[in-house]
């Protein structure tokens, strides 16, 4: 009885506490945002997980925006041009604006920034990349700075829209704690930094001072929210559940066979945006039987209907892949979804004219000596699994077999360098269209990313063409070129978009997934009733 | 005693060596690594990730990378998470609290729940409350523990709303977890107790104790459990270890803070000093638990002595 006694009481106990938590998070305005991963570092001139943005995007503001359409807007910047030969850019700075810290967003803070990112003591992992070639950067004025490259480099614009590199991140505290700024990051966005508890959470708090809201901004002045705490949930079921019982108010990375349930719950509300990048992809072996066939290749387009996939493999949650390599929301996206349809006896004649037939009567079509045996490699996950065994389902009735290997991330990536496959999964999120030259310039074969196993020389000459040509509308007919010569060479199959899905609590309202990096969470006109 | 002990710690070193091989050895032949895991997140050039490779010497051959492993940890040095750059040493230190408060709270669960369930069914061998008692322990020792974690997430958290999915907090965000990391423990226990109490129960002097006329309850607490407390002992200390992997997954399902988390998030991303750290750890730990075990054995049996 006396036990009985004291299991009432903690339980009770636990209750009230956990509803004083409700209403103290409710009272001051605070959310609890539920992410899958933590961030590597939060100083995001060293680091490289995607996963920094989600709270590096409200402790960071950035040089230029980045809208949909590919247009770059002024924001902590009022001004940038770029010299005709793409080597020297002049950013004149908003005047007024403050680091966290105090600390004045001037020219010489730019200079600071961007040598400290170059200096081969920061060990820069991805925003060495936003400045390659970079030389130096001259103080014009207080709040005007100029950017020298040695070689072309129109990739700076999207440089200046990315917070690793154009992310002004503050010298003051760089230099008084150049090691722990990676856990106390200090910037000029709407939010500062509080406190990490490491595999536990992140909180910000509003930032009072601000007042440089980013161009698609719906008020001015510092953020409605006062506190916001990222708290890392990686289980996707348990993600779910903690934003549909209220345990946390909004959720990211909602995988897509729970985006039916959540919708149908009154108190919350879906999200979704399409990531930029490659989309789900698979990318076709050129150099090994059968796929070494153009004809082989071209049969694979006509077995797959990316409506279908998107169906079958993704519960309609993301979206048909339009496209080839590209995904829609990257600027020179290009719509190559009529170039192939859906239509099984085609691809079965494609075949027959090429010469395939079931010579030995065992069911799977041959042609000089080799049989129509697909080799896929992939990543253990039900969605992949599920597509992949549609198109086996697919292809069997037209004698084309296909064997499955799902394999972990170390050894996928061996086995897809070493061209095991004929097909092979890939994803890639990035937004601007350089990344197309780390995952289809031959120069990237056999120990690189590049898949095809297909050295294109023209896809190589436009590939290196666009890092360099400095006139941007030139540089997207270049991309869009390598989109459709990918497509028309099948070498590889879109399959969906990539997309990130958030779950939001119906009170909760106005966080927008920003355009460039769909993970990451505005949070300037957030509310929260 | 003490030359037992001290004879103990020092084959502790080959067994630290050995642990230290297998584990790098292991890790050394996954394919690929935390460099090409990093590039496919961050779009990094080919000349950075030379650049890390050489920094953590991740094309040095085998026999470099073991010698350099070795050394740093003679030295008491883990390296540097190369996802992070963190000191291993220090993010072991920050995680290491919230691993010890569930494996000790799911081993206490263990023991408390697993003894009197192997009590209760020896003692009523071949009744129905031995078949329950033994259907708990098959279905515990069946039970996947990321799947009893979910199924008590969706009662207690979704449908009755009485404790939190997820975190690290107060009791309230403990009681899941360790009872789910608990349960196959209360399992394997409840059945060693079982078998090893109906052994000591069937033994002559169990018989010379009942024809004295001494009390069941007596017979069964002083002369039957402590007999077979070795056996049930040995399991706990085993059961420790098994607690430590087991807290891989259900720090993971629960997103709580420790090791476990810490070690699934760092296999995810191939961070391999990371892991070689956490895992050597948990070696040491499940080692030196077990030693400690050995020693109890002296105090439950007069008759064992150390020399």
């Amino acid at each position: 009885m006396r036990f009985r006694t004291l299991g009432l009481s903690l339980l009770a106990t636990l209750i009230v506490l956990s509803g004083i938590g409700f209403v103290f998070a409710d009272g001051h305005l605070e959310i609890v945002y539920a992410v899958n991963r933590e961030p590597d570092t939060l100083d995001l001139h060293k680091g490289s997980s995607r996963y920094a943005m989600v709270p590096g995007a409200s402790v960071f503001d950035t040089y230029l925006y980045l809208t949909e359409d590919g247009e770059y807007l002024p924001w902590l910047a009022e001004e940038v041009t770029m010299s005709d030969d793409a080597r020297v850019y002049t950013i004149r700075l908003r005047p007024g604006v403050t680091f966290h810290d105090g600390t004045p967003l001037n020219a010489e803070a730019v200079q600071y920034n961007f040598d400290r990112i170059v200096d081969p003591a920061t060990q820069s992992r991805a925003a060495v990349g936003d400045l390659a070639s970079y030389q130096r950067t001259e103080i014009v004025d207080d709040l005007t700075a100029r950017v020298y490259f040695a070689d072309p480099h129109p990739a700076f614009w999207f440089g200046l829209s990315d917070w690793r590199a154009g992310g002004p991140h503050s010298p003051t505290a760089l230099e008084a704690d150049p090691d722990g700024f990676a856990r106390a990051p200090v910037g000029t966005g709407p939010f500062r930094f509080v406190e990490w508890v490491e595999r536990s959470h992140i909180t910000i708090e509003r930032n009072p001072d601000y007042n440089w809201p980013y161009p698609r901004a719906e008020h001015s002045g510092p953020a409605h929210l006062e506190r916001i705490t990222f708290r890392t949930i990686p289980e996707n079921q348990s993600r779910v559940i903690a934003v549909t019982t209220g345990e946390v108010d909004a959720a990211m990375s909602i995988p897509p066979q729970s985006v039916i349930e959540l919708a149908n719950n009154p108190d919350i509300r879906i999200e979704s945006r399409v990531l930029p990048g490659t989309g789900v992809i698979l990318v076709v072996n050129g150099s090994k039987s059968p796929t070494d066939d153009p004809a082989m290749r071209q049969a694979l387009q006509w077995a797959i209907d990316p409506t279908i996939v998107s169906r079958v493999g993704y519960f309609n949650a993301w979206a048909p892949h339009l496209g080839s390599v590209m995904s829609a929301p990257n600027p020179s996206f290009l719509d190559l979804s009529d170039m192939y349809g859906f239509d099984v006896e085609e691809a079965g004649r494609i075949l027959a004219d090429a010469g395939w037939a079931d010579s030995n009567g065992n069911g799977t079509l041959d042609k000089d000596g080799n049989e129509a045996v697909l080799q896929y490699i992939g990543f253990p996950s039900a969605q992949t699994t599920r597509v992949i065994e549609l198109l086996q389902a697919t292809l069997r009735p037209i004698g084309v077999d296909v064997n499955i290997l799902e394999l972990d991330t170390g050894a996928i990536q061996k086995a897809r360098q070493s061209g095991d496959h004929n097909i092979a999964h890939l994803t890639w999120i990035f937004k601007d269209g350089g990344f197309l030259r780390t995952l289809f310039h031959s120069e990237n074969l056999g120990t690189g990313w590049n898949f095809t196993h297909y050295p294109m020389a023209e896809v190589d000459q436009l590939l290196v063409a666009a890092e360099t040509e400095a006139d941007l509308a030139r540089r997207g007919q270049l991309i869009e070129q390598v989109q459709r010569i990918m497509l028309e060479e099948a070498i590889v199959i879109p399959t969906v978009y990539q997309q990130q899905i958030n779950a939001f609590r119906s009170n909760v309202q106005g966080i927008k997934l920003y355009e460039v990096y769909g993970e990451a969470p505005y949070f300037y006109d957030a509310t929260i009733e | 005693m003490w030359s037992y002990i001290g004879r103990r710690l020092l084959i502790l070193i080959p067994v630290i060596f050995g642990v230290s091989f297998l584990v790098f050895g292991a890790l050394y032949i996954i394919p690929g690594d935390a460099v090409d895991r990093m590039l496919a997140e961050s779009g990094a050039s080919a000349e950075t990730l030379a650049r890390l490779r050489d920094q953590y010497g991740l094309d040095d051959p085998f026999l470099v990378q073991y010698g350099r492993f070795l050394s740093q940890m003679i030295r008491f040095d883990l390296g540097r998470s190369i996802i992070t750059d963190r000191s291993v040493k220090e993010q072991i230190r920050n995680q290491l609290p919230a691993t010890i408060e569930l494996t000790l709270s799911a081993l206490m669960i263990a023991f408390l729940f697993g003894v009197p369930l192997g009590v209760i069914s020896a003692i009523n061998r071949g009744s129905w409350a031995d078949a329950i008692g033994m259907l708990i322990a098959l279905v515990g020792v069946s039970m996947p523990n990321f799947w009893l974690g979910l199924l008590l997430i969706m009662a207690f958290s979704l449908q009755l709303g009485w404790l939190p999915t997820a975190g690290t907090g107060g009791l309230d965000h403990l009681i899941l977890p360790a009872v789910t990391l608990g349960f196959s423990g209360i399992a394997v226990i409840a059945r060693v107790t079982r078998s090893s109490l109906l052994e000591v129960m069937s033994s002559d002097f169990i018989r010379t104790a009942r024809s004295k006329g001494l009390r069941q309850v007596t017979i069964i607490v002083k002369h039957g459990m402590r007999n077979s407390m070795a056996s049930v002992l040995t399991i706990v200390g085993l059961q420790f270890g098994a607690l430590l992997g087991g807290s891989v997954v259900v720090e993971t399902v629960f997103s709580r803070q420790g090791l476990g988390f810490m070690a699934a998030d760092a296999i995810q991303s191939l961070d391999i000093i990371l892991v070689q750290g956490t895992v050597m750890l948990a070696a040491l730990a499940f080692v030196l638990v077990n030693l400690l075990v050995d020693l109890s054995y002296s105090l439950l049996d007069p008759r064992v002595r150390y020399t």
